[in-house]
């Protein structure tokens, strides 16, 4: 399906995400390229959320949810007994709208997970800080207040603060529901420009309602949209495949495709 | 078109109603601080410093119940708190959503136990299965009638309360910051341990105050277990000594035979109304504090 | 990582085990209720009256006395709450209006138990010179109960959604009307809710009544309002309670507060329905 060198980062078989007797996600089939940054488009409510949960197990939470079918990721199942599902939240980092920010100064937040996993000792932290908020674009912009309180910070900032902080994890895996859908424009650029940089790093699945930034962004697209209430896959493919030349009518209509590309 | 004025017999049944409340509590607070003056002005601060309650003596000294109130709250209040915090925590952050509503049920309806009911099993069986603690630790305690056991059983009735506003406080914490820290591949310990409860404090601090001050308000299980035993005030107030001693708290000397005897006599009922406004005067003020509490954490969280 | 899972899968036990530990001794306490009160229950039991100080017959007039004073404590805490609802929600603004409501109600709610029956005390048998009185201990518990029933009333008038009373003010409804009409019956269910569980803490209660409406031994139905006291099952255990050594004695106060206990829970139970409900509401607003 991909370049012959890109190997799947996850495999995803039959899922299906049932709530009582309503289904969120039906059967969905796609893989996801290592390596690469995978944009999920879909009109709201479609279930691209809860897809993202379930490739980091974070739908375990919510355990009047149903989950069938199967997420390979690294070649195993995750919902396997083997696997411990805060280790696989380690290696499949997310970031979620709405920040959410700890109290604490700027540097307590960044280094927050990685100092409770034993990734880097007291005196590592502020090198790992510094690393961190520059990759998430946000270090001149803090670099003299670091020890302030975090949550003095604008919600842009607090944004790009807690994908400072999910990087601190060192994943190999950083997934992102809807991450700049309520920022201001300076942030959303700063954190576009963070998911570019990635590119070849890291794996990442941006879920994304604002169709010109997966195009932007995306090497990769997966098309969810609400078949009789329940989410299904669309398509999967090349960026340019899906908005040029879409297979499904439903994409074409999500798409507001009139012909033209 | 004319306007029919109808007299709006709604309105004034409310401001009626509403105004009944407000005399009652007005008159209360009238009635205590009218009634303790003459208590005041004659024993003056020693009322609260002086070890020498006698009604006969004319002497008023109610430390030894200051004492006696503070101490059984305390142990109730330090026996009570891991309990109940770490049952809020198993229900709100470990059970599913069904268990926990049913946890929480139970303990609601359990804590409606009347106080009196506590009382008989303090008297009939905590008092003793005490004592006999007591004598295999070897500590010569008179009997079980101490301020340990008034403190032990009421631990058990503000156990209830604790648990299910700490729980209210945990679920408080809005999810998104659960799914954050889980995320970030904490572990449920970790996250509930280093994010979720450090976020509910204030809110669990209220909780606790709450517990407080029905700890200090509660008459009849103390009265019961506590010894009714005056004027034994310890030299070292930090000992544990005292615990095993009996005592007396103002409640417990509300609820006994004194109120009754002081009706016509006019220093000796001042001095129990005084009692009462001091009483009612703590519990305010831990109550205004929980709320004060529980108002900004609502604050913060709605950020 | 394997330090990490152990010391997490040791905090869930740990929280289970205090879990745990409150459902038990909770259950305790209702346990031993059962297993010595159950052998004092009988239909004479419950239908005769007490002998031979507590030794003998039954708790019928105790069950009678507790029946009175909780249906007077209703007579007076529902008026009032319903006032106090209406006056916040109906006629008052949002704001300092309400606050002030529920400042007093706080303050209300603080005052011990014992602080309302000594002032019972004070005013219905020193100031009015009654002697003990059922109307009297109805009274105070009454108003004593008034924050749990305004608390249920207010918090389900809250719930009523705003569009809800600007289409009933549309419609042309006085304010008058909109209280009787939309506030009162939409909130009704708060309202037996927490006169449900106001009654059930006020028929437990022995400290209100203690200086001013109940006795020992002597009284049946009151036939006034002075001088008329009652027996109550609180109060009857509370002075067995202290100083009877006689077991036939304890053995009935056993059953009387088994009695009392499933009076209590009853009242609480019949709430749950309720309380049930308007929880799941709350949740999908």
């Amino acid at each position: 399906m991909f370049d012959r060198d890109t190997h799947p980062a996850f495999e995803v078989r039959g899922l299906t995400v049932r709530s009582g007797t309503r289904t969120i996600l039906h059967d969905v089939n796609f893989d996801i390229p290592a390596g690469q940054i995978t944009g999920i488009i879909g009109p709201s409510g479609a279930g691209k959320s809860t897809l993202l949960r379930c490739l980091n197990r974070l739908i375990d939470l919510s355990p009047s949810l149903d989950v069938e079918g199967t997420v390979r990721f690294a070649g195993r199942d995750v919902r396997e007994g083997v696997v411990d599902p805060d280790d696989l939240r380690r290696r499949v980092g997310i970031v979620f709208q709405q920040p959410v920010t700890f109290p604490g100064s700027i540097v307590t937040n960044v280094v927050f997970a990685a100092r409770k996993l034993g990734l880097v000792t007291r005196r590592g932290e502020s090198e790992l800080a510094e690393r961190c908020l520059r990759d998430a674009g946000l270090w001149d912009e803090v670099k003299d207040r670091l020890e302030a309180p975090a949550l003095t910070l604008s919600v842009g900032q607090q944004q790009r603060l807690a994908i400072a902080r999910t990087l601190a994890g060192d994943p190999e895996v950083v997934l992102m529901d809807e991450p700049t859908s309520s920022l201001d424009p300076r942030s959303t650029e700063a954190i576009e420009q963070t998911v570019a940089s990635l590119q070849g790093k890291k794996t990442v699945v941006v879920v994304t309602h604002q169709l010109d930034q997966a195009r932007r962004l995306s090497d990769w697209v997966a098309c969810i949209c609400p078949i009789d209430g329940r989410g299904e896959l669309m398509e999967a493919g090349f960026c340019c495949d899906v908005f040029c030349e879409p297979l499904r009518d439903e994409t074409r209509a999500y798409l507001g495709l009139t012909g033209r590309c | 078109m004319t306007r029919l004025r109808r007299f709006d017999f709604v309105r004034l049944a409310a401001l009626c109603g509403s105004g009944v409340a407000l005399v009652a509590l007005v008159a209360l607070g009238a009635w205590l601080a009218i009634g303790s003056i003459a208590a005041f002005r004659h024993e003056g601060l020693s009322l609260f410093t002086g070890n020498d309650w006698g009604y006969r003596q004319e002497s008023f000294g109610a430390a030894a119940m200051l004492y006696g109130t503070a101490v059984v709250s305390l142990v109730a209040l330090i026996l009570a708190a891991p309990i109940g915090i770490g049952t809020a925590i198993f229900a709100s952050e470990i059970c599913t959503r069904r268990v926990r509503l049913a946890i929480k049920m139970l303990v609601e309806i359990l804590a409606g136990v009347p106080s009196v009911v506590y009382g008989l099993l303090g008297v009939l069986f905590l008092r003793e299965w005490l004592y006999a603690l007591f004598e295999k630790l070897g500590l010569d305690a008179l009997s079980g009638d101490t301020i340990l056991t008034a403190g032990t059983l009421l631990a058990v009735m503000i156990l209830p309360t604790v648990a299910t506003l700490t729980d209210d406080a945990l679920q408080s914490v809005p999810s998104r910051v659960r799914e954050a820290s889980r995320g970030l591949g904490l572990t449920r310990a970790e996250a509930t341990l280093f994010v979720i409860l450090p976020q509910a404090i204030p809110s669990i601090g209220g909780a606790l105050l709450l517990g407080l001050g029905r700890a200090l308000g509660e008459t009849i299980a103390v009265f019961l277990v506590v010894g009714r035993a005056d004027n034994l005030l310890p030299e070292n107030l930090a000992s544990w000594r005292p615990l095993v001693d009996a005592g007396q708290t103002i409640s417990s000397k509300l609820g006994g035979a004194e109120t009754n005897i002081a009706v016509g006599d006019p220093l000796h009922s001042s001095a129990i109304v005084a009692l009462a406004a001091i009483l009612f005067g703590s519990v305010l003020v831990v109550t205004l504090a929980a709320e004060a509490l529980r108002a900004r954490a609502a604050k913060v969280m709605g950020r | 990582m394997k330090r990490r899972r152990m010391l997490d899968r040791l905090f869930t036990v740990a929280m289970a085990a205090f879990g745990l530990a409150t459902l038990c001794a909770l259950f305790t306490v209702v346990g031993i209720v059962v297993w010595r009160g159950a052998g004092a229950i009988s239909p004479s039991f419950l239908l005769d009256e007490l002998r031979g100080a507590g030794a003998d017959g039954g708790v019928f007039y105790h069950i009678a006395g507790t029946a009175i004073l909780v249906a007077t404590a209703a007579l007076v805490a529902l008026p009032i709450s319903i006032a106090i609802g209406l006056m916040s929600h109906g006629y008052l603004g949002d704001g300092r209006g309400r606050r002030a409501i529920e400042a007093v109600l706080h303050a209300l709610n603080a005052v011990p138990s014992i602080v309302f029956g000594l002032a019972g005390l004070a005013l219905f048998v020193n100031t009015f010179r009654w002697q003990k009185s059922w109307l009297a201990g109805g009274i105070v518990l009454g108003l004593m109960i008034v924050p749990t029933v305004a608390v249920a009333f207010l918090e389900k008038l809250r719930a009523i959604p705003a569009h809800t009373i600007e289409a009933a003010s549309g419609l042309g409804l006085r304010r008058s009307m909109i209280s009787t009409a939309v506030l009162l019956p939409q909130a009704a269910s708060g309202l037996v809710t927490g006169l449900l569980l106001g009654l059930a803490r006020a028929a437990g209660e022995t400290a209100p009544i203690m200086f001013t409406a109940v006795i020992f031994s002597g009284a049946t139905i009151p036939h006034g309002i002075d001088d008329s006291p009652v027996l109550a099952l609180p109060y009857h255990i509370f002075v067995l309670a202290q100083d009877s050594f006689d077991p036939a004695a304890l053995q009935k106060a056993w059953g009387a507060a088994a009695v009392l206990v499933a009076l209590v829970f009853g009242l609480a139970i019949a709430a749950l329905p309720l309380r049930l409900r308007i929880h799941e509401e709350a949740k999908r607003v």
